[in-house]
């Protein structure tokens, strides 16, 4: 490529599609190298597709420089079909990802990888990796908007791509030059917006100390150093955005573009974030099942109660457990429970329990690990199963209820407030669930009034699909599934909150 | 052993019989089964004979036990045929809902019924929180967010005002009934719009987009029958692969979002035309592009009706 002359024009425009990096940049070494070799075939024939040739021109020898090029590594190719001949056969033969890299940066594309090429590239790293980031679930929400007045008519923001696209280059262009890249993925009902930043004309101490990776030693405009890349998601026909990375700049300006006159967008958190684009789907996406996590999740799948309204024969239902195992919780508490205590006002089945669990068989199912099987089916319902690729990794809850009392305790409450046997009995019974979490929890504060004292608890649980990993434990009956606060079923559908009277407490006005 | 003989094309063939022959036994028992438990001689019979023998045997309460569950659902099934919304109750199986209302639940099934199909009905939960009224809220529901529950919620289910500020604000009152109305009105013609983009496809002799071939294919395996003659038609077509002539140049016709408001189609020679659809179904306005996305301007011209 012959690179423009550096004139400074000041200008407003995105960087160009076209725009080249050298092949020796970090960027694109890095960006190519993290694809594996079929992947890296196919972005090459992607490449070389008609509609994308504008943007990703290979270089191609003229008939006149054969003569120069003979010395060279790799003989320039003619045209575009024998090309894609050669990549059609590199893809047909075994051979090493390293050498595949050389021939795209040293020969085809021996003049630079455009950014639209980049872009490709790790959008393809983004698709066969689709755990690789962890994203951010937002709620769009519209400015003063009065709750009766919020309109039946466009409660969504419309999202076009091409104009969203210019109003967010309007708003992102006078602080830093970037490039834009958005798509449409064709597994997932989600526009992908991927955003570079390169380094800027307001290169100030400042962003300088931002990126400290990005110190200025470039000769060329456009930055040979790493840049900075994130992703947006939107989700078709959902009032939510997924964001890979929390960049100022950008996150800023999301909302302003999408925002039109009277009608203005601000982001709001859903406190969940997730690195699985599926569980953001499911849970802030386009479809049922946004209010209906955890076990309530049998509605949104339609499997629980009665199947089709034209349907003579009746499924297996999910909810039958779900009733049976809420049959005999009922039998145990009556009213009294309006103080909100922590879960389970079970003591009259606690011994009996136990012995139940006792009995473990292995191999063949005992009559105890089944009915754990069906409480945990009624409590978690269609949704914790291991393989539905809608884990979350991490779920952190901040309890803020007081600590049910302690047996000792208790007894110094019967003198001083004179309680009865009923109440006490209550309070025994949260005790075990006490000494249940004392494993996790770290009493920070050491209060003295029981029945005030209200320990900073914090939960966190962590793995590959937290919820997934809480029904095996119910199952294996390690949890009392039945005794589980409905938090620890996923059900309030977030990764991050504060438990008050024993569930999740849900921020008013979320607008569904 | 066998495997060496028989070849394994013809082991395959074989196993494919064997298995079809099993759907088609087990089809046979689910039909017959059901055709025994529905009529109603069946528990006349039954109970004539609980009568006269006592004590009941256990195989004989376990049919009784049966046929009343198939009965009662037989009887729900057609409450859900006639009326839009049914009400049932649900347990909240959380211990912590024990102190709001017991943990009851009530559940509202919302169904819409398009060109004699029930799509998956909708559900919206309810359950009273507030410590000082009766009043309802949502507490889960299975309404997608192209349809505008919150406004709705705001207008026909407001949260009750606190006694202190009562005086200053105008008390609305909440309206459950007018509420799941209005929910179904939005979810039926969510649903028509589907439909008109389906009926427009087989006009246009396209094939069912996905989802909903992926819908009638899932139907289609359990009701064989009632499959009715146009549709059956579409379904051969698509199960052979052969689409039918396509009119109009036409190549593809789709809705853009899933509530259906935006519709693109696609003509063969590069034109796009976008299509907003108002909550009716009534076309509010159109652009027709003469080429593909990207391109702007030229001969962009807009249709208003």
């Amino acid at each position: 490529m012959a690179p423009r002359k550096p004139i400074a024009v000041p200008t407003t425009a995105a960087l160009p599609h076209s725009h080249r990096l050298p092949p020796s940049s970090p960027d694109v070494l890095r960006t190519l190298s993290k694809l594996s070799r079929p992947t890296l075939i196919s972005l090459a024939l992607e490449w070389l597709e008609e509609k994308n040739r504008d943007f990703c021109a290979p270089f191609l020898a003229d008939d006149g420089s054969d003569i120069e090029s003979r010395d060279e590594l790799y003989t320039a190719a003619h045209s575009y079909e024998e090309l894609q001949e050669i990549y059609e056969e590199l893809g047909a033969r075994k051979g090493g990802k390293r050498q595949l890299i050389d021939r795209i940066i040293e020969g085809d594309w021996r003049h630079g990888i455009s950014l639209y090429q980049l872009a490709m590239a790790d959008t393809r790293y983004l698709l066969d990796h689709p755990t690789s980031l962890r994203w951010n679930a937002l709620r769009l929400a519209k400015v003063n908007a009065s709750e009766g007045a919020s309109s039946e008519v466009d409660h969504l923001p419309r999202f076009h791509a091409d104009t969203y696209l210019r109003n967010l280059q309007r708003e992102v262009t006078p602080l830093a030059r970037a490039h834009y890249y958005i798509t449409k993925l064709k597994t997932m009902p989600i526009t992908l917006l991927r955003v570079q930043i390169h380094d800027t004309p307001y290169n100030t101490p400042q962003t300088a100390h931002q990126h400290p990776s990005a110190a200025p030693s470039s000769t060329i405009r456009i930055s040979e150093t790493t840049t900075k890349s994130l992703f947006a998601a939107f989700p078709t026909g959902a009032p939510f955005i997924y964001i890979s990375s929390q960049h100022p700049l950008i996150v800023d300006a999301i909302p302003k573009a999408l925002s039109r006159p009277q009608c203005r967008y601000v982001l709001k958190t859903t406190s969940l974030s997730a690195r699985s684009l599926d569980a953001l789907l499911s849970l802030r996406g386009p479809g049922r099942s946004n209010e209906a996590a955890g076990g309530w999740s049998i509605f949104a799948e339609n499997k629980g109660v009665g199947g089709g309204a034209m349907e003579h024969v009746k499924r297996p239902l999910p909810a039958q457990a779900k009733k049976q195992a809420q049959g005999h919780q009922q039998v145990g508490h009556g009213d009294g429970a309006d103080d909100g205590v922590e879960p389970a006002e079970t003591q009259s089945k606690g011994p009996k329990r136990a012995r139940q669990d006792s009995a473990i068989s292995p191999g063949a199912e005992s009559p105890a690990s089944k009915r754990r099987r069906l409480v945990a089916e009624g409590r978690f319902g269609c949704s914790g199963l291991p393989d539905d690729g809608k884990g979350i990794e991490r779920f952190d809850v901040r309890i803020e209820d007081a600590f049910p009392a302690v047996p000792s305790a208790a007894a110094a409450i019967r003198k001083g407030r004179g309680v009865t046997g009923e109440s006490i009995a209550r309070e025994m019974s949260g005790a075990q669930t006490a000494s249940d979490n004392d494993k996790e929890a770290a009493p920070a504060d050491t209060g003295t009034d029981a029945a005030e004292w209200m320990p900073d608890v914090r939960f966190s649980f962590q793995g590959t699909h937290v919820f997934a990993g809480i029904r095996q434990l119910v199952e294996s009956g390690v949890v009392d599934g039945e005794r589980m606060p409905g938090w620890m079923t996923g059900e309030a559908g977030v990764s991050v909150g504060a438990v008050r009277d024993g569930r999740i407490v849900v921020k008013e006005n979320q607008g569904f | 052993m066998h495997q060496t003989v028989i070849p394994d094309s013809q082991h395959d063939a074989e196993l494919a019989r064997i298995r079809s022959h099993i759907q088609n036994l087990r089809s046979r028992r689910s039909l017959l089964q059901t055709t025994l438990l529905s009529s109603p001689h069946t528990l006349s019979r039954l109970e004539r004979a609980k009568a006269t023998q006592h004590p009941p045997p256990p195989a004989l309460t376990n049919a009784l036990h049966t046929v009343k569950s198939h009965h009662r659902l037989l009887q729900q099934s057609s409450h859900r045929l006639a009326a839009g919304a049914t009400a049932f109750l649900v347990q909240d199986p959380d211990p912590a809902a024990s102190g709001i209302d017991s943990g009851r639940i009530l559940g509202v099934r919302i169904e819409a019924s398009v060109r004699g199909r029930f799509a998956d009905p909708y559900f919206l939960l309810l359950h009273r929180p507030y410590p000082t009224s009766a009043a309802w809220k949502v507490h889960k529901h299975t309404i997608p967010p192209c349809i505008p529950l919150a406004a709705l919620l705001a207008k026909w289910l407001p949260a009750p005002v606190e006694k202190a500020v009562e005086g200053r604000e105008k008390r609305r009152k909440q309206d459950l009934g007018r509420l799941v109305r209005e929910v179904r009105r939005e979810v039926l013609s969510l649903h028509l719009r589907l439909a008109a983009v389906e009926a427009m496809r087989r006009e246009a002799g396209l094939a069912p987009s996905e989802p909903a071939a992926a819908a009638r294919t899932a139907t289609t395996t359990e009701e064989e029958d009632a499959v009715d003659e146009e549709q059956g038609a579409a379904q051969s077509r698509l199960k052979s692969g052969t689409r039918g002539p396509i009119k109009g140049g036409i190549r593809d016709i789709k809705a853009l979002d899933p509530g259906v408001r935006e519709v693109e189609i696609t003509w063969a020679d590069g034109h796009v035309a976008r299509m907003k659809a108002a909550w009716d179904g009534r076309v509010e306005g159109a652009v027709v592009r003469e080429h593909g996305e990207g391109a702007r301007g030229g001969g962009t011209e807009m249709l208003r009706r």
